[in-house]
């Protein structure tokens, strides 16, 4: 049980950290990115490819250290991002967030289809877990623990630093009024694209803490329902620009998620067969929930900021 | 030469146009009006002037530079200031942050400047730290002027600044607009549809369904009875 709850934390770390980039992107600078799980897969294949031993099944065979794939996966989704923000950070809104989603299911479909590259939909396996031969298997989740924990908290303090700086207070006014914030003398279009870079380079670390803590990937992971739009459900559910609400909010929602699992022990076989699209109607529940009921979030944007000034 | 020549400008939206055939001068440390009823176009010819829409035909220029196709982060950085008449300030931030925002362009210690916008607005002072959401109608007004004058614009833009205020917060806030035109030597474009306002004012434009109908000194264009009786509605105070 209490290993179970030591994965339930590992996840909840990962979700909360790619929901904090999703954070600086939406939340403060008012950029809807339907493709996180764009960004998040990139990080994690980076990492996979740059670490795998040898092997004939995809590209890679590379074996270099683990600090080396999560720079990686930090690297090509920053690249990515930049050369995507060219052409995507010219719309605004909604069609910024069609053309993201568009983005995400090209990716994936590579990923699925390029064998050569990822091995196609039967995934990557064998991907190194940081110092798995020299601990206790019963104890490695603690041990990851820390690491996926110690990720979220620089992740924490970057993003928060970032957005109390005078370049987070730009971004905040690019999320309330562009063209007022131009009128500072700023070039608006640069920093959004800053902000989409650093957000989407912190989602690829999210997905290479994943894959070097379950030591496989494959494209079914990345569907926009888990990767995209769960993580949207989290920063809503926790609080819009506020990170402490979002790290609350990524916990929470993983909890309803996992927890709603045992639900199979408790309802008839008939349904248990079904119970993937219940879980899915919590989703649809909890939202709904959250936008009646509390449609700041958990925590609201407007307290952090007085925090700030307390 | 004029600090700011509009010259037979025509823009708009989309396919839409909204302004033809546009022109006004604003000369150093002048106070200028543009009035004219709602939808005349007078927010977009702002708009056009700072760059967040593009003139299809004519030239702005601006210390004798063209300002069309600049981007606004540009042209606040060549000594144009605007106010907004609506979301014209960061609700989401403090009164000192928003007036940080105003003043990034400038290199040298803020600080000072600061303080000299909060002797002009002591009630700003007073408010710092409190969130600008929470601020009063009149105040969000002084916030809005007082964060437009933070980079020390030679030319200012105010587009209703007066708009929806009670007739006590109208005179002050005409009082602070007299003082930056008169202590700190600032010309001063400003939209308004109030009598008022317009006796601040050197000269007037009369902006129409997007045309300048009529241009003259503000004696003359508060003597004229066409205007009068057209946007004046006779003895009103009101041009709106």
């Amino acid at each position: 049980m209490i290993s179970y709850f030591v994965s339930f934390l590992i996840m909840g770390s990962i979700y909360a950290m790619a929901a904090l980039a999703l954070n600086l992107q939406w939340g403060f600078t008012g950029l809807m990115n339907f493709g996180i799980g764009a960004f998040y897969m990139l990080g994690a294949y980076t990492s996979a490819i740059l670490t795998c031993p040898a092997t004939t099944e995809h590209l890679g065979g590379f074996g270099l250290p683990l600090v080396v794939g999560f720079a990686g996966a930090a690297l090509v989704p920053g690249v990515v991002a930049f050369l995507i923000g060219f052409p995507a950070l010219r719309l605004r809104g909604g069609t910024f967030a069609i053309a993201l989603l568009a983005i995400h299911e090209t990716l994936l479909l590579t990923v699925r289809n390029e064998s050569w590259l990822t091995n196609g939909v039967w995934g990557i396996r064998g991907i190194p877990r940081p110092f798995f031969e020299v601990i206790n298997p019963r104890h490695y989740g603690y041990f990851y623990l820390i690491i996926a924990g110690g990720l979220l908290i620089l992740a924490y303090l970057a993003i928060t630093k970032s957005v109390g700086s005078p370049w987070g207070r730009i971004l905040r006014g690019i999320s309330e009024d562009e063209d007022l914030t131009s009128m500072s003398g700023k070039n608006c279009w640069s920093y959004k694209m800053q902000s989409f870079v650093f957000g989407s380079m912190v989602m690829g670390i999210a997905g290479a803490t994943y894959v070097h803590y379950t030591g496989f990937v494959s494209p079914q992971v990345f569907n926009p329902l888990m990767s995209t739009f769960y993580v949207w459900l989290i920063v809503m559910v926790g609080g819009t620009g506020n990170n402490k609400g979002v790290i609350v909010g990524a916990f929470l929602v993983w909890a309803i998620w996992v927890g709603s699992d045992f639900l199979t022990d408790f309802v008839p076989a008939a349904v248990a067969t079904r119970i993937g699209f219940i879980r899915m109607l919590f989703v649809g529940i909890i939202l709904t929930v959250t936008i009646l009921t509390r449609p700041q979030g958990i925590l609201s944007r407007k307290r952090l900021i007085a925090d700030w000034y307390r | 030469m004029s600090l700011l020549t509009v010259r037979s400008i025509t823009a708009g939206y989309g396919v839409q146009d909204v302004l033809f055939d546009v022109s006004i001068e604003v000369d150093h440390g002048n106070v200028i009006a543009v009035i004219g009823p709602n939808g005349a176009g007078k927010t977009t010819l702002l708009r056009a002037i700072v760059g967040i829409i593009r003139p299809k035909t004519g030239y702005i220029l601006f210390k004798d530079r063209s300002l069309v196709g600049m981007e606004p982060e540009h042209v606040v950085r060549m000594g144009l200031g605007w106010v907004p008449q609506e979301e014209n300030i960061f609700p989401s931030m403090t009164v000192a942050e928003n007036l940080e925002m105003g003043a990034y362009i400038l290199r040298e210690d803020i600080h000072e400047r600061l303080d000299e916008v909060y002797a002009m607005f002591p009630a700003l002072g007073q408010r710092m730290r409190q969130m600008a959401g929470s601020l009063s109608g009149g105040q969000r007004q002084m916030l809005a002027v007082a964060r437009g004058l933070m980079p020390r614009p030679d030319l200012l833009l105010l587009d209703e600044p007066t708009a929806g205020l009670a007739p006590n917060l109208v005179r002050m806030m005409l009082g602070k607009i007299k003082e930056v035109t008169d202590q700190l030597k600032r010309a001063v474009l400003l939209v308004t549809q109030t009598i008022d306002a317009l006796k601040l004012c050197q000269r007037g434009y009369l902006l129409s369904a997007g045309e300048i109908k009529y241009t003259d000194s503000t004696d003359q264009l508060l003597g004229n009875q066409e205007v009068r009786h057209l946007y004046f509605g006779g003895g009103a105070t009101s041009l709106g």
